[in-house]
């Protein structure tokens, strides 16, 4: 109630920031102001467009950077504060760079240039027993009966195992050979390194995409919307109480975890297993209170004059009109989408830049 | 014309499993006149709140009666500004084998938006997104213009004194808002409905005591405008004699009184039965044996005027000195939640073993904030903190502060996190790894100390409120923590709740327990509270005694707090005989006149 009592100051003061799905963001910042079907239509139109620019026939690096850069100003654009979604951008990153390595890895394409190959497996599963998998066995298992922990001891075995394998000490009885799946190995062409590159600026984009979409839209916008395209009431009544019972519990939550820490669930270091537990407990009162505020939902929707589904309230202020800056965007989106996926558009091609696939 | 009529009103709620309910009505009958201020008062579970929802038609017209049984629940009528809203006819509904009458309800039920109900708890009435929409929402369905709604949504929130968040309304969602907001909000939502009737079931408990009075007072105005009905289910006797032409106490599914507030608080030896606040001028005068002329006082000038003033003050109680040993210390305490808001702004408290202090303040003054990280629940963001001379910044100590200071929330629902009483209360110190047979012992020590021993097999969710916040207070008590602190634990209840915790927590305190309370009662401060630190914006502004902080104007003016009655009588005396004594509750009164007629 505090954190409210202190926006009421901010409320004084005249608000910048609006509440969204996700954080909240400038009032009038260019995208507020685009209807949500644009922003829908245009996320999934972009999505699109980035499945067929990183086809591996015909990739698109080009156009993959080229939309990866717009939809980053377009997430800067929002207006929501950066400071609150840069850890996403951080989380992105190294997740890219994992995506990029296994493209990598798994695309054999030799392209015209191969710059680096090394096979990586030949395509036989081997079982055998050998001395470095009993190190990596029966390390965990000792240092378990020791230390009641498991994770040092399986760092230890792995440590143990890589050890003997290199110092060559690793006397292996070979039991059975089985053909499985098919030889991979590391190859760095020109070809595939244009692929990769395209899918992590493509996979950017469509991130960037969402973030600014869920970013930049609020639920009462999204009632609207629902209401525009002439969905029955009763849809859009009980998405609002879902919506707003989400609210609640999100509240609740906040304080019932609160509570619980209070009866000392973090006194003592738990394991995965002990955390889990305790988050399950949560539910007894959530779910609780959840069944205690829904009657009362239900009478002061009652109250309000809602007494049948067959009642629809008139519009006041919740639809806003699709202006032509929507039109304009939209129908620029279409013409991109039908010049990549009809037209077959390509834009490194378009500026010269191709890469033949090896004959 | 009467507004509301309700005649020979019996209802039992349907029971989905197990034994049937017992009646909640029993009998009601009741005329509320059109255009009048009707207060209805009596204990939780009176029906009070059930005869509301008669009133707007919710019961029986939203409830499912099962098998059509409607004689088995239900007898009477209801009409309300001349309109039949629920009849009973015993003799229809023939039972489809037997051909008995089951009897059949008739006529149009909730008759929106004539009539209009403000709930208690503001969180659950807030349907939509916006703060705009949640007031033009009634509006919407009744189908209005968009200027008209656009004209009445301003003028609602102007009346409720919202008018500076008009122009950001739109933008404003239910969570930007405070408890108190919202609340008038709710009762925003419908007066923009223009209702005949309006409903109001205590619709205040969570305001602090100035924005009660606000609240209330605004309501009145527009009665006075429209010549609106209101009819306010309240505890607190100050807001219904300030406000109300009548009232009416249930008790027990019965109407047992209805009269001009005067003559209602001075039915003492009835209210005082029932288990219903009175004023506290009343209790020391009927306590004392006084003959006053025209009848009791209720308000602190009559009783200024009755009462005598030759008090011998020699024998009042000296304010016991603390202990010196110092439990916690906060200095310069500052903290900011995650969006920004600064909630401490060099907060000081400090708390010797075996305190008993309030910590008070108006709605976001900062003390739920204060008491959180003082749990280890909040991290502080600068500034001092000790506890038990640990610095509550190093991490490692904030994580072990559940072991030495307990709290116990507000909603009891909040805190239970197990389906039997027993496991609820070892749950905690399962947490801290207490051995088994010293947990056994604990647990039943702890369950002794706030009488539910006999209740520890049953599941918590089927206690009642009082029961569960016993089992709240049970729970912390046995993780045997130095400090207890309690948040608001009165808000909402009637007085024999409120004085059955306040004695649990006096007999903790008398055993030695160290006690700091968040509360937005005054008198449970002056009853029972040895100390009281008050806090305004984010910062401390006073610490004392709570006799010290009732009589000095200048710190009550400031942070709007109210004085209870029984030392504001004492300060309005001592403005005219200096030397009389500064009398703090009640039983001090009634010692310092009992002292006195026995020298008489």
């Amino acid at each position: 109630m505090n954190a409210a009592a202190g926006s009421a100051a901010r409320q004084r003061e005249g608000i910048r920031y609006v509440r969204t799905f996700l954080f909240s963001m400038q009032i009038d910042s260019p995208l507020a102001r685009l209807h949500i079907a644009t922003k829908f239509v245009g996320v999934l139109l972009i999505s699109l467009v980035i499945v067929r620019q990183m086809s591996m026939h015909d990739p698109d690096p080009a156009g993959a950077v080229l939309l990866a850069v717009l939809s980053l100003v377009a997430l800067l654009m929002s207006g929501a504060l950066v400071w609150l979604f840069r850890s996403y951008l951080f989380v992105i990153f190294p997740m890219l760079t994992m995506l990029f390595l296994t493209w990598l890895i798994f695309n054999p394409d030799r392209g015209t240039q191969v710059y680096f190959e090394r096979p990586l497996y030949d395509g036989t599963l081997t079982l055998a027993l050998s001395a470095s998998l009993a190190a990596l066995v029966l390390f965990p298992m000792i240092y378990y009966r020791l230390a009641r922990s498991l994770s040092w001891g399986l760092v230890g075995g792995l440590a143990l195992a890589l050890a003997l394998a290199w110092l060559k000490l690793n006397p292996r009885l070979v039991l059975a050979q089985v053909p499985f799946f098919h030889p991979l190995s590391l190859i760095v062409s020109d070809k595939n390194l244009v692929v990769a590159a395209t899918k992590v600026f493509g996979y950017a984009t469509m991130v960037f995409l969402s973030l600014t979409l869920v970013m930049t839209t609020r639920d009462a916008e999204t009632l609207g919307a629902m209401q525009q395209l002439g969905l029955p009431y009763s849809v859009s009544f009980f998405t609002s109480v879902m919506l707003r019972s989400l609210s609640m519990a999100v509240l609740d939550y906040g304080t019932i975890r609160q509570a619980q820490v209070a009866r000392g669930v973090d006194v003592q270091r738990k394991g995965v297993v002990g955390r889990i537990l305790d988050l399950a407990r949560v539910s007894v009162p959530l779910i609780v209170t959840m069944i205690r505020r829904s009657t009362e939902v239900g009478d002061a929707v009652n109250a309000r004059g809602m007494t049948r589904l067959s009642i629809r309230p008139v519009e006041y202020r919740e639809t806003r009109p699709i202006r032509a800056v929507d039109l304009v965007l939209m129908v620029l989106l279409v013409a991109l989408a039908v010049a990549v996926l009809v037209f077959q558009l390509n834009l490194s091609r378009l500026i010269g830049i191709t890469v033949a696939s090896a004959p | 014309m009467n507004a509301v009529e309700i005649q020979d009103l019996h209802w039992r709620y349907p029971a989905f499993v197990g034994s049937e309910n017992p009646w909640a009505l029993q009998g009601v009958s009741l005329q509320i006149e059109q255009g009048e201020f009707f207060g209805i008062t009596g204990t939780s579970g009176a029906g009070k709140t059930t005869i509301c929802k008669f009133v707007l038609g919710l019961i029986p017209h939203a409830v499912k009666i099962p098998m059509r049984r409607v004689n088995h629940h239900l007898r009477g009528s209801v009409s309300v500004l001349g309109e039949a809203v629920t009849v009973v006819d015993p003799q229809a509904g023939p039972h489809p084998q037997t051909g008995e009458p089951l009897g059949a309800i008739t006529r149009s039920g909730i008759i929106s938006p004539r009539v209009g109900m403000v709930f208690q708890d503001p969180e659950n009435q807030f349907l939509r997104m916006s703060l705009l929409h949640e007031v033009a929402y009634g509006l919407q369905i009744l189908g209005l213009p968009k200027d008209e709604i656009e004209r009445r949504v301003q003028e609602a929130l102007a009346m409720v004194g919202l008018q500076d968040l008009w122009p950001v309304a739109e933008y404003l969602h239910p969570a930007d808002l405070s408890g108190g907001q919202k609340q008038r909000v709710a009762i925003a939502s419908f007066l923009a409905m223009r209702p005949e009737v309006l409903i109001l079931d205590e619709p205040t408990s969570d305001l602090d005591p100035v924005g009660k009075h606000e609240v209330v007072a605004a309501t009145r105005r527009l009665k006075q405008l429209h010549n609106l009905t209101v009819i306010l289910v309240e505890q607190d006797p100050d807001v219904l004699a300030s406000f109300c032409d009548r009232v009416a106490l249930v008790s027990e599914g019965r109407v047992e009184l209805v009269s001009p507030v005067r003559k209602f608080y001075s039915n003492m030896d009835l209210l005082s039965d029932r288990g219903i606040y009175t004023f506290e001028v009343s209790r020391i005068a009927q306590g004392a044996r006084m003959h006053l002329g025209d009848g009791i006082p209720l308000s602190v000038e009559e009783a200024a005027r009755a009462f005598p003033r030759d008090i011998d003050g020699s024998a009042l109680p000296a304010d016991p000195p603390p202990n010196q040993e110092l439990l916690i210390t906060v200095d310069d305490l500052w903290f900011r939640y995650e969006d920004g808001t600064v909630a401490l702004k060099g907060a000081d408290l400090s708390l010797h073993r075996g305190d008993f202090l309030a910590l008070l303040g108006n709605n976001g003054s900062g003390k739920t904030t204060l008491a959180k990280v003082l749990n280890g629940i909040y991290r502080p963001w600068k500034g001092n903190a000790r506890i038990l001379g640990r610095d509550i910044s190093q991490p490692r100590v904030r994580a072990q502060l559940p072991r030495s200071v307990g709290y116990v929330f507000q909603n009891p629902d909040h805190q239970i996190f197990t389906r039997r009483v027993y496991d609820e209360v070892a749950y905690g110190l399962r947490n801290m790894d207490v051995r088994a047979e010293e947990m056994h012992g604990r647990v039943l020590e702890a369950l002794g100390a706030v009488d539910l021993l006999d209740k520890q097999d049953e599941d918590p969710l089927f206690l009642g409120k009082g029961q569960r916040q016993r089992l709240a207070v049970a729970s912390i008590l046995a993780m045997k923590p130095e400090i207890i602190i309690v948040d608001e634990p009165t808000t909402g209840q009637d007085f024999r709740m409120v004085t059955s915790i306040a004695q649990l927590l006096q007999d903790l305190h008398a055993r030695g327990r160290t006690i700091l309370i968040i509360t937005h009662d005054m008198t449970l401060v002056t009853n029972y509270c040895k100390q009281a630190t008050v806090m305004l914006d984010g910062r401390t502004v006073f610490h004392g005694t709570p006799r010290e902080l009732f009589s000095n104007s200048e710190v009550v003016r400031a942070t709007g707090l109210r004085v209870p009655q029984a030392i504001a009588l004492s300060c309005a005396i001592r403005a005219e005989e200096p030397d009389f004594p500064l009398l703090l509750n009640v039983p001090e009164w009634l010692a310092a006149l009992s002292r006195q007629n026995s020298r008489v």
